[in-house]
């Protein structure tokens, strides 16, 4: 099996045999996540890719995860890398037809408070992160999940910081007014 | 997970952070196991073929994604040093190559033969040095190199890994030779999409030669060892390329550091 030479290269004997390994068990992972988020030949190339090198500078975060979780981030960093891409070609689209370049999802409603999720189930939670739209489902994961700051965000987003906070903040705000409909 | 970096203030903050820290993660992680789902058999040997054909592609386009990263990061600590010098224009210009170069120290490696000495009641059997000595990467644990690099190309990166190895080296004008080697272990392709094809015989083994514009492959083996040189000159003629891609891949020998 041939191996990216940057993980070869690696320095550090310990971080080269950790990411060798982790590139051996779940290379076919990422393909098949970037295959079944609907991209095909070259994009999913250039998700997986993409998503190595981003693996490659979430080491620390992965060495403290068993295999599962290891699978599961990696899975989820492909699906967000993804998601960009197809929002990228979708701001592409909007621009060339002249619509809005940013897919934001305008506010609607009063702002529900972060309370609901002291009286809500973790189902009800996770229903109504999974109603929201791919960005914001994109965002979330990047936020909460994967835990990454959103200078980080908006560096993999191409956004300024403000941003990224901005729209973390509005995705959380969706979160919150989906959960509430649904328990309406 | 890794430290929070905006970390909440109250207890019922922390809770809210924590359910939809949960929350996302059980998500994933049911994504996960949809992920893991085979497909129609059909759609599972498509995927197979593309993954497979994808391969080389991936592994260049992430070779080179953490190449600039690396450049990048090391011109951000290098061009303040490098301006205090009189020559500063000179260096920043040649800063990608100068920071290569610094990971790759070079050893002196002698080139040895295979020799049969017949005596009288038995043949001696085994290596013996030519006398012609050549520069190795330091690293490279593998017993076969070129003994014929093209002039102007210096030594850029060298990776090497059970099994597998690989050297890179740059000349003017982004030329790129790339060798690798690798055991009868490892899979992959050769991107010969677009390309023209070609069979030749090196050192007795048949080889394949896939030329495009500015770019070509040559790929063969000696007994379980795959060899590959890939000499990229986009602003040389094909002939040109061809026949220095050919005269290193006939140059590689059997060495001993």
């Amino acid at each position: 099996m041939w191996i990216p030479v940057v993980i070869l290269q690696m320095e550090d004997v310990e971080s080269k045999g950790f990411m060798e390994a982790l590139y051996r068990r779940n290379h076919r992972l990422m393909y098949r996540v970037a295959w079944r988020s609907g991209l095909r030949s070259s994009d999913a190339e250039d998700a997986v890719s993409q998503s190595c090198l981003n693996l490659i500078r979430a080491i620390p975060t992965l060495r403290q995860m068993g295999e599962r979780e290891q699978a599961g981030y990696i899975a989820a960093t492909v699906r967000n890398v993804a998601r960009n891409l197809h929002r990228e070609q979708r701001n592409r689209r909007e621009m060339a037809d002249g619509e809005r370049a940013l897919g934001e999802v305008p506010d609607e409603g009063a702002a529900v408070d972060a309370e609901i999720l002291r009286r809500c189930t973790l189902d009800e939670v996770k229903r109504g992160i999974s109603m929201l739209s791919e960005d914001d489902q994109m965002i979330m994961t990047m936020r909460f999940y994967q835990n990454r700051s959103s200078k980080d965000i908006a560096r993999e987003l191409g956004i300024s910081d403000g941003a990224a906070r901005s729209r973390i903040s509005r995705a959380v705000k969706r979160a919150f007014q989906k959960i509430k409909e649904n328990e309406e | 997970m890794i430290q929070k970096q905006e970390m909440a203030r109250d207890p019922y903050q922390k809770y809210e952070e924590a359910v939809l820290e949960l929350a996302t993660y059980e998500l994933a992680m049911e994504e996960l196991q949809r992920a893991e789902q085979p497909l129609d058999e059909r759609t599972e040997r498509e995927m197979e073929a593309q993954y497979r054909a994808s391969l080389p592609r991936m592994l260049r386009v992430i070779q080179s994604g953490e190449r600039k990263r690396r450049w990048k990061e090391a011109a951000k600590r290098d061009i303040p040093r490098a301006l205090k010098a009189a020559a500063a224009l000179v260096l920043a210009l040649n800063m990608g190559l100068t920071v290569a170069f610094a990971v790759s120290d070079t050893v002196r490696a002698q080139v040895v033969e295979f020799m049969l000495t017949v005596r009288d009641e038995y043949t001696e059997v085994g290596f013996v040095p030519t006398g012609e000595e050549i520069d190795v990467p330091e690293k490279w644990t593998f017993n076969y190199y070129p003994t014929y690099i093209p002039e102007g190309y210096e030594l850029a990166d060298v990776a090497v890994g059970t099994g597998i190895g690989g050297v890179v080296y740059v000349g003017k004008n982004n030329h790129c030779l790339s060798i690798d080697i690798s055991d009868f272990y490892s899979e992959g392709n050769v991107d010969t999409e677009g390309s023209t094809i070609y069979s030749a015989i090196i050192h007795g083994n048949e080889a394949m030669i896939a030329e495009k514009e500015g770019e070509v492959t040559i790929v063969w083996h000696e007994g379980e060892w795959i060899f590959t040189v890939m000499l990229t000159e986009e602003d040389s003629p094909a002939d040109q390329i061809r026949k220095e891609a050919m005269r290193v891949a006939e140059s590689f020998s059997t060495v001993q550091k």
